[in-house]
């Protein structure tokens, strides 16, 4: 059997699912419009404002900081499948690879990019 | 089973990839773009493409996909800002032109494609295993280069980024 097949299932069970739910509550829920029902609230306290503010760029960094460390995690994984074909020759080369990232991680930390503040 | 899967998952991701860029919220096309990326997956899946499919989700799908709702978390652009989609006439005459090129581009390589048998590929062949096998070999080099890379690629961001103005 095809290995992607309970992949599949999974799919379509998430798929269905909330549409179901969704279908089943918009059909049996009860419907009353109320436009206050609509309007973005903070603990019960009315908007003051608009909420369109501009955001910290500092967003930006932990989501590039992410994507670059996600990368380096993908390498990891093909690596780990052959481990044990590559011996210490493949310790050895994820070493530097993860060395050289180290160097990276070190780099952001002493310059207080892991900081909020 | 697997010409109808092509097919299913191909009609998502092209109808996706419409709606993306028919869609006037920046969120709406973000969201409608990551369900083109997973359709995408799998059709590399079915082409049994397993690294791919697995990159394809892990890397597009899940972190490019995080990088680009921040960017447009961070600009945040209101209605002021988002101008209705028209298509003027110059800009309908170069996107029809270049669809056209496009087409025909594909169909000549289908024509050339038509007669060459694809051979037998080897057991395993795009799994993991394989790829990871001459990746850590015979692509060394450019293997460790790609830690280089992404070094540059944070020291370039944090400078970036924490520049005082």
């Amino acid at each position: 059997m095809n290995p992607y097949v309970p992949l599949l299932a999974v799919l379509v069970v998430a798929f269905l699912l909330p549409v179901l739910l969704l279908a089943i509550s918009s059909v049996a829920g009860p419907k009353r419009d109320e436009r206050e029902k609509g309007d973005p609230y903070e603990c019960g306290v009315p908007q003051p404002d608009n909420p369109h503010h501009r955001f910290p760029i500092k967003y930006y960094l932990v989501a590039v900081l992410f994507l670059l460390f996600d990368v380096e995690a993908v390498f990891l994984y093909p690596w780990a499948v052959v481990y044990r074909d590559l011996g210490v020759f493949g310790l050895i080369e994820m070493s530097i690879f993860l060395g050289m990232l180290l160097i990276g991680l070190i780099y952001i930390w002493k310059r207080g990019a892991l900081e909020w503040d | 089973m697997g010409p109808l899967l092509f097919w299913i998952l191909s009609a998502v991701a092209v109808g996706s990839a419409l709606a993306t860029i028919v869609q006037r919220s920046p969120l709406s096309s973000a969201l409608t773009l990551t369900l083109c990326l997973v359709a995408v997956a799998g059709l590399f899946a079915t082409l049994s493409a397993d690294f791919l499919f697995v990159i394809q989700l892990l890397v597009y799908a899940g972190a490019v996909m995080v990088l680009v709702i921040y960017v447009i978390m961070l600009l945040n652009l209101g209605d002021r800002e988002l101008k209705p989609l028209g298509l003027s006439r110059p800009r309908t005459f170069v996107s029809g032109l270049v669809g056209i090129l496009l087409l025909a581009l594909l169909a000549r390589a289908q024509a050339g494609a038509a007669g060459i048998s694809m051979g037998d590929v080897p057991d395993g062949f795009g799994g993991v295993r394989s790829i990871a096998g001459t990746l850590f070999t015979s692509y060394l080099y450019p293997f460790e280069i790609v830690s280089v890379l992404l070094m540059a690629a944070l020291v370039g961001v944090v400078v970036l980024a924490m520049k005082r103005f």
